[in-house]
């Protein structure tokens, strides 16, 4: 995908390219970014969420992933060779994943004299990911041939 | 040999934090880690410390309130702070100067960051 300079797809994409190749060092590449859609989510993924409060986003940005792949992130992060993290550190991994590109994407959104907030991250597994917006958008992200999905509130849009 | 505290409620950042300190030649160090502002705040009155390295989003007591609790000690108050957050703009690095921060770094944290941060407070004669 291509972005208009200063546009939010361009900050979800410097946001998400800065974050992986720092933390998991892993390219990450934008496939698309729809309205309100479900991701496909396994059984087994993995997902954290992170309330955002800056006016007018307050909503909470999400971060879903395969667990084939968080395995790998954890690896490459906590420098594990081949033992297999617990899951508590992917939990912890991902926590801090979303919420360093959490961080990235406002500081490119918000006015720069403006302090904003997020919450702590929460995470955990399953199919359903508890979200709390009533409106965001999917951004399906490739890394290699599996998609991870950001779901970020719509409001963002309004920065 | 220096002793450095690192505050972090993800211990992934922790180790990340650490891991670019050992990559840029501080090895020979004593690391200690805190998961909270309250943790961080009992291992630095036991005394010792030469550099505290913080985030600011942790849980029962943040960064803000941890920064404020040392630098309002007159016991505690020189002790060098580096925050390593990702709620660094310029707004909030204004306040963290103001309650007396030597240096902030935006996450994603990277060994060259960290290296420029501790090389200016050293050049300031703030750790040696």
């Amino acid at each position: 995908m291509t972005f208009q300079p200063g546009s939010p797809e361009e900050a979800i994409y410097y946001a998400v390219s800065e974050t992986f190749e720092n933390l998991v060092f892993e390219e990450v590449v934008i496939d698309k970014i729809t309205d309100n859609e479900m991701p496909h989510i396994d059984s087994d993924a993995w997902w954290a969420g992170i309330e955002l409060f800056p006016p007018p986003i307050a909503g909470e940005i999400a971060l879903i992933v395969p667990d084939v792949l968080m395995n790998k992130f954890t690896e490459a992060t906590l420098g594990l060779g081949s033992a297999l993290p617990s899951e508590a550190e992917n939990a912890d991994d991902l926590g801090e994943l979303l919420n360093t590109l959490s961080g990235r994407l406002l500081a490119m959104r918000v006015s720069p004299d403006q302090i904003y907030k997020i919450g702590l991250p929460r995470s955990g597994r399953g199919d359903i990911f508890p979200a709390n917006n009533l409106e965001y958008k999917l951004v399906d992200c490739l890394v290699g041939d599996d998609h991870i999905y950001l779901m970020v509130p719509s409001k963002f849009w309004a920065l | 040999m220096l002793k450095i505290l690192i505050a972090d409620d993800s211990r992934t950042a922790r180790i990340i934090i650490q891991r670019c300190l050992e990559i840029t030649g501080l090895t020979d160090c004593e690391y200690m880690h805190a998961a909270d502002g309250i943790e961080a705040l009992a291992i630095i009155k036991t005394g010792g410390i030469n550099l505290l390295i913080t985030d600011l989003n942790m849980p029962k007591l943040d960064g803000k309130g941890l920064l404020q609790a040392v630098k309002s000690s007159p016991r505690l108050t020189d002790l060098p702070v580096i925050v390593v957050s990702s709620l660094a703009n310029p707004a909030m690095e204004k306040e963290l100067h103001s309650i007396g921060v030597n240096s902030i770094i935006n996450k994603p944290v990277s060994p060259a960051k960290l290296l420029e941060s501790i090389e200016s407070i050293m050049e300031n004669g703030i750790i040696s």
